[in-house]
């Protein structure tokens, strides 16, 4: 993943009285002209400093009337965490913490996070009861530049029995930045290469160079809705996952892997989608023509489709049919043979817009 | 003076009946042409002293062109594969789907050729001593049912001679058909006739039956009939002959016959079966082949010469996919 470090902002809730709550940055934050609020029901007032340049050491003492409401602690503006510098161009990852009380407990927070050196993509977050690994809240919406603000909104009631009422937990907020200007993705292959219209692929290997943790992948090609690869797994070299090939349309498709930083990679007609079956001929008619005629002719067999083409050839010389009606069993088209058409025995080509065909050598004779 | 007498008392009495039936082995006969033509005539006679008569039958109808080799199967060319690494098979089908494709290019389903020849031919010639000859003949192109011929001719001879009078007379019928792969499904009343094939297959036969007979002294009779032309092939094709030979009754009482009768049959019977062309779908046409798959060369001869009591032979030639 390269280069990374862990970032916190971790937030002590004490209840040295039922009235007074104590909240403690724990973390050293450098902060310059820090602004910080807090609103919610309860709150007789609050007091803090701003301006402080160290409130690791700093209480911002809450006079609430219960304990069970919900509070909005916002920090704005200005924060700069003791960190190691980033390297541009590589994938770094950030963890945010607080305390809270236990159960019950409604939490509403915000929390705005900035700094000279926080990369500028984000993929989104999510909110972990540390030690409890209950997921408070996900999907969280990533966002572009400095400031990420996270916004844990909805109520929460915690299902962890092993929660209890006075004990201190720890909520992890957990987000992955990236650096702009990292190489994009490149695709060399897919595993398996094809699959039938109506099923579910496992992708066991789309393999390629420069995959992210949350790349994604698509199958696309032009006037059709891509089709996602619902992603198992990722590495630099490799992702694996399932399609989901419901309704696709047959034929050849792109394959392309997006990473978190927006860059792509597309490799073109990478993946086949076909039918269930490939066409097959088994009788043909009728078995001969001469120079210059137009004659109707008939194909029976199995697996054809709608879009099915039919081709006479002799070497090189090739006679289209104008297919003008097909059921799964018959082709009904005609041929033109042109004049100049070299006699002897033509070969009987059928081929489905999926890409399968199927070819009967010998088929027609032109005299 | 001891004279030699050849003598023979029991002579052949026979029943010679040759029969080709079903749909896999059969004549098909022809429809009758819109213009019939019938001619028939009645001969008697009864002469002291010398007499002759010929008479020459030859009747050929197709349901084709005649004289046109080859005679053009039924049904539809079509190819079919049996699997994927075996060559193309052309053979024949009346599927709906084919011919909803021919007839896209304007071609009517062929119903196949069939062309019959049938002869007659009889002479007879009587010199020094009385001939007593009765004979009808007919010839008809029309359409015949069981028990009616197109070509008949029945004879009756009796002669007796005098200061070495002899009568010779020879006869023969013949029916000589030939027929390509036919579409059954138009050809029959029949329901099952074309059950197990939409294909009558193709044959190639040839029949002919005769006597001849050189007396000083005796009566034949003779009856030969040909029958090639139906409404329907449920008529099977025939070709009937027999010939009765015995002595006369005179003043002085019955005398056997005297002199030499002979009476033949030959044939020779090619016929076809419709193979099925390997399918590798269910879906793909029904197909046949048609290959020869019988080849039957028969000729038998009986002779009485001498003194001869009776001498009788009954032949018949029967082909069709029904018998009577």
């Amino acid at each position: 993943m390269g280069d990374y470090f862990h970032g916190s902002l971790v937030w002590t809730i004490e209840i040295p009285a039922l009235l007074v709550l104590v909240l403690l940055c724990t973390v050293p934050v450098i902060a310059a002209d820090i602004d910080i609020s807090v609103e919610g029901p309860g709150i007789s007032n609050w007091v803090f400093t701003p301006g402080t340049t160290n409130i690791n050491s700093t209480s911002i003492i809450l006079n609430v009337t219960s304990i069970s409401s919900t509070w909005t602690v916002s920090v704005k503006d200005g924060l700069d965490f003791l960190k190691p510098p980033l390297t541009v161009g590589k994938m770094v990852e950030w963890d945010g913490s607080a305390y809270v009380t236990p159960n019950p407990w409604v939490l509403g927070t915000s929390m705005g996070i900035a700094g000279p050196s926080v990369p500028t993509k984000t993929t989104g977050a999510s909110v972990i009861l540390d030690g409890s690994n209950q997921i408070i809240e996900s999907g969280l919406t990533p966002v572009n530049g400095l400031v990420m603000p996270l916004t844990i909104s909805q109520p929460v009631t915690f299902h962890d029995p092993s929660l209890k009422g006075g004990h201190r937990y720890q909520v992890v907020v957990t987000f992955i930045a990236f650096a702009e200007g990292g190489p994009a993705p490149v695709i060399t292959g897919i595993v398996p290469a094809e699959g039938i219209t109506g099923t579910i692929v496992t992708v066991t290997n789309l393999s390629g160079s420069n995959f992210l943790p949350h790349s994604v992948a698509v199958l696309n090609r032009t006037g059709s809705p891509n089709i996602n690869l619902t992603v198992t797994s990722v590495i630099s070299t490799k992702m694996t996952g399932t399609l989901n090939l419901a309704g696709a349309g047959v034929g050849l498709w792109d394959v392309t892997v997006t990473n978190p930083d927006g860059r792509t990679g597309t490799k073109p007609q990478l993946f086949w989608i076909k039918y269930p079956s490939a066409p097959a001929i088994g009788s043909f008619g009728p078995p001969s023509g001469a120079r210059g005629a137009k004659i109707s002719i008939g194909v029976t067999g199995t697996g054809f489709q709608n879009g099915v083409i039919v081709n006479l050839t002799h070497g090189a010389s090739v006679i289209t049919a104008v297919v003008s009606q097909v059921t799964p069993t018959t082709i009904t088209a005609t041929i033109t043979i042109p004049s100049n058409a070299p006699t002897g025995y033509w070969n009987l080509v059928v081929t489905n817009n999926d890409g399968q065909s199927a070819i009967r050598a010998n088929a027609f004779r032109i005299s | 003076m001891n004279t030699y007498q050849h003598v023979v008392w029991a002579v052949p009495v026979t029943v010679l009946l040759i029969i080709f039936a079903g749909t896999a082995f059969a004549d098909i006969p022809v429809n009758a042409v819109p213009e019939l033509a019938g001619l028939s005539t009645t001969t008697s006679m009864d002469v002291q002293g010398t007499a002759m008569s010929n008479t020459a039958m030859n009747l050929q109808l197709g349901t084709g062109m005649l004289d046109n080799p080859p005679l053009e199967n039924g049904g539809y060319l079509w190819v079919w594969w049996a699997d994927v690494i075996s060559p193309p098979i052309i053979g024949y089908t009346v599927d709906p789907f084919v011919a909803s494709i021919y007839l896209l290019n304007g071609i009517q389903l062929p119903l196949g050729e069939v062309q019959y020849t049938a002869g007659y031919n009889e002479e007879v010639t009587a010199v020094s001593g009385n001939l007593i000859y009765q004979k009808t003949t007919g010839i008809s192109t029309a359409n015949k049912t069981s028990g009616e011929d197109n070509i008949a001719a029945d004879r009756i001879l009796t002669f007796t001679g005098e200061d070495g009078g002899r009568m010779t007379t020879g006869e023969d019928i013949i029916i000589d058909g030939t027929g390509a792969q036919t579409v059954s499904g138009n050809q029959a009343y029949c329901p099952f006739a074309s059950d197990t094939n939409p294909f009558f297959p193709p044959f190639c036969n040839i029949a002919m039956s005769g006597s001849s007979a050189d007396i000083s002294t005796g009566s034949i009779s003779t009856a030969a009939g040909v029958r090639v032309i139906a409404a329907s092939a449920d008529v099977p094709v025939t070709e009937t002959y027999l010939i009765n030979a015995k002595g006369v009754t005179m003043s002085a009482g019955y005398t056997n016959a005297s002199g030499t009768v002979s009476a033949f049959m030959k044939a020779h019977v090619q016929e076809g079966i419709e193979q099925p062309v390997p399918r590798e779908f269910a879906s793909d046409p029904l197909g046949f082949i048609p290959v020869k798959a019988e080849d039957i060369s028969y000729s038998e001869t009986s002779a009485a010469s001498g003194s001869i009591n009776s001498f009788a032979k009954n032949m018949q030639y029967q082909s069709g996919i029904r018998l009577v």
